[in-house]
């Protein structure tokens, strides 16, 4: 093998697009080198492993429409029970486990500063977008597993929403995350507590409900959770006339910008001392 | 030009009982393509240097400036996962440098022999096979700068001596920088001979003046004709205490 390391002409100083650009592009580099490794990881034991992960927020759906059709519930809104969950449930997931898996990160990966290039940062951002990927592909499989069952309003009618409260609640759930990642290199129950707080979650979001069909007070109270708005905004890709009188996008993109510039703050101050 | 530059560094590590300062205003220039050697005695913060060149450990406060891609120290186990196979740890570390990991994997499995184990998980690997791979996979990426904690080459028998022809390959066309106790080590791989003490690295053009001061400051340095031996030792124990990263 000839080596031949490229020696640098000049020294970089200053920040320049052309230095950002190069930034950029390592920083890239690294995302996707941490995404695979953490893939190729989670097939470790098992090559269904990885399976198992996309197939578990379906399973958890089929659990749940078994118990609603014993009990015998009908849609809050909509002819189909099965879409209105699941319109629910994909957010509420794409949440929970996007936030909830980056808690983790830095210690699971067992790499912090083990490569000069490798940051803390990127460790839970890998971790943060492979998730994110692996809900999108999610999405895909269940409401084509949906549309297939009979329900032709599993597609969506106006899929710019529907793909647009995905981006924003993959947003939000990602700066929760960071600032959970945080966290979870000091204090490592806070997974557990995390877990248990972010589940709670499901009865606050509108999983179950339409959030318009509420007694005012209750509204207003549950308005409050920015994971509602996003489940409101990807809902009403897929119902014509949803009713979106408490969705707020703007809270909604607020709060993600929020956590996410929390999150990144709080890297930065504690980078030295992320285990 | 200069290959790692260390202006005004402070490191203080928190122990459990008071605090330990092993730096507080260091400074330093390693020029690119120079080798350059460290001597020092034990606990004078040899590793801690390596570490915060490396990057894996970051200072209070000063600057270190580095010109170039930059290796992990040889032999050093983090970067892997024991349930990986060889190749795809090779892969992972090339791709996060922007290097080419088939290239990579192709040298290790000839340079170290390993045939058909370089598909197996690395906890499955034997000991003398474990330390070949290390060795192999820390000189198979064209770094600018490889750095070193003690253990520069190592296996046994033949092995060890082409890895030491590839330790003084590799020096020819990049920047080597590593720590040792053994002045034969010196004599051997530097170009430029440096003493850490107290807290102060002074560097020396000719490797004899270097070795002349460390044995002057450390009374406990063992005798020359014994050192081959003693660079062994350590390696070995650094083999041991390192195991490979956790289990998934």
């Amino acid at each position: 093998m000839s080596l031949t390391p490229p020696f640098d002409d000049a020294p970089r100083r200053g920040f320049g697009p052309v230095r950002l650009a190069e930034g950029l592009r390592t920083q890239g580099r690294v995302v996707i080198a941490l995404m695979l490794r953490e893939m190729r990881l989670r097939s470790v034991h098992s090559r269904l492993s990885y399976l198992l992960a996309l197939l578990e927020p379906i399973l958890q759906l089929t659990m749940m429409m078994g118990i609603f059709t014993i009990i015998g519930r009908r849609p809050d809104f909509g002819t189909s029970l099965l879409l209105f969950l699941g319109t629910g449930i994909l957010p509420f997931f794409l949440f929970t486990h996007v936030s909830g898996r980056t808690t983790g990160a830095i210690r699971a990966s067992g790499l912090v500063r083990a490569l000069a290039l490798v940051q803390p940062l990127d460790i839970m951002l890998a971790r943060a977008l492979l998730e994110t990927a692996t809900l999108l592909i999610v999405a895909i499989m269940l409401f084509t597993f949906i549309y297939a069952t009979g329900v032709k309003e599993a597609l969506p009618i106006r899929p710019m929403l529907a793909i647009e409260g995905f981006a924003a609640t993959a947003l939000l759930a990602i700066g929760v995350g960071l600032i959970n990642g945080v966290i979870g290199a000091f204090f490592r129950l806070w997974a557990l507590i995390y877990g248990v707080l972010s589940r709670s979650l499901i009865f606050l979001s509108g999983v179950f409900f339409v959030p318009d069909f509420m007694p005012p007070p209750i509204r207003y109270v549950l308005s409050w959770n920015p994971l509602l708005h996003g489940l409101e905004w990807f809902r009403s890709g897929f119902y014509l006339t949803y009713p979106t009188l408490t969705l707020d996008k703007g809270y909604l993109i607020q709060c993600a910008v929020i956590c996410l510039l929390l999150g990144l703050a709080a890297e930065r101050v504690f980078r030295a001392r992320l285990i | 030009m200069m290959a790692v530059q260390l202006s005004d560094v402070a490191k203080t590590y928190r122990a459990s009982h008071g605090s330990k300062r092993v730096f507080e205003h260091l400074d330093a220039v390693f020029q690119q393509g120079v080798s350059v050697g460290i001597l020092g005695a034990r606990s004078v913060g040899k590793s801690t240097l390596i570490k915060l060149i490396g990057g894996s450990t970051l200072p209070d406060h000063g600057k270190i400036r580095r010109n170039g891609s930059i290796s992990p120290p040889v032999a050093n186990t983090q970067a892997y996962h024991a349930s990986l196979t060889g190749r795809e740890n090779l892969h992972f570390v090339a791709r996060v440098n922007g290097f080419d990991g088939d290239a990579a994997a192709q040298f290790v499995t000839r340079f170290a022999e390993m045939g058909e184990a370089i598909d197996q998980p690395l906890s499955s690997y034997t000991r003398e096979r474990r330390s070949r791979f290390l060795f192999a996979a820390s000189y198979a990426l064209p770094f600018d700068i490889f750095i070193a904690d003690e253990a520069l080459y190592g296996g046994a028998g033949e092995f060890r001596e082409r890895c030491a022809e590839l330790v003084q390959q590799r020096r020819s066309h990049a920047t080597l920088l590593f720590t040792t106790r053994s002045p034969q080590m010196l004599r051997r791989f530097a170009d430029v001979g440096a003493v850490l003490h107290d807290g102060r690295l002074q560097m020396f053009e000719r490797i004899g003046d270097a070795i002349r001061l460390f044995r002057a400051l450390d009374t406990s340095a063992a005798p020359e004709s014994d050192d081959g031996r003693d660079e062994e030792q350590d390696e070995e124990e650094r083999l041991v205490d390192e195991p490979f990263g956790p289990l998934a």
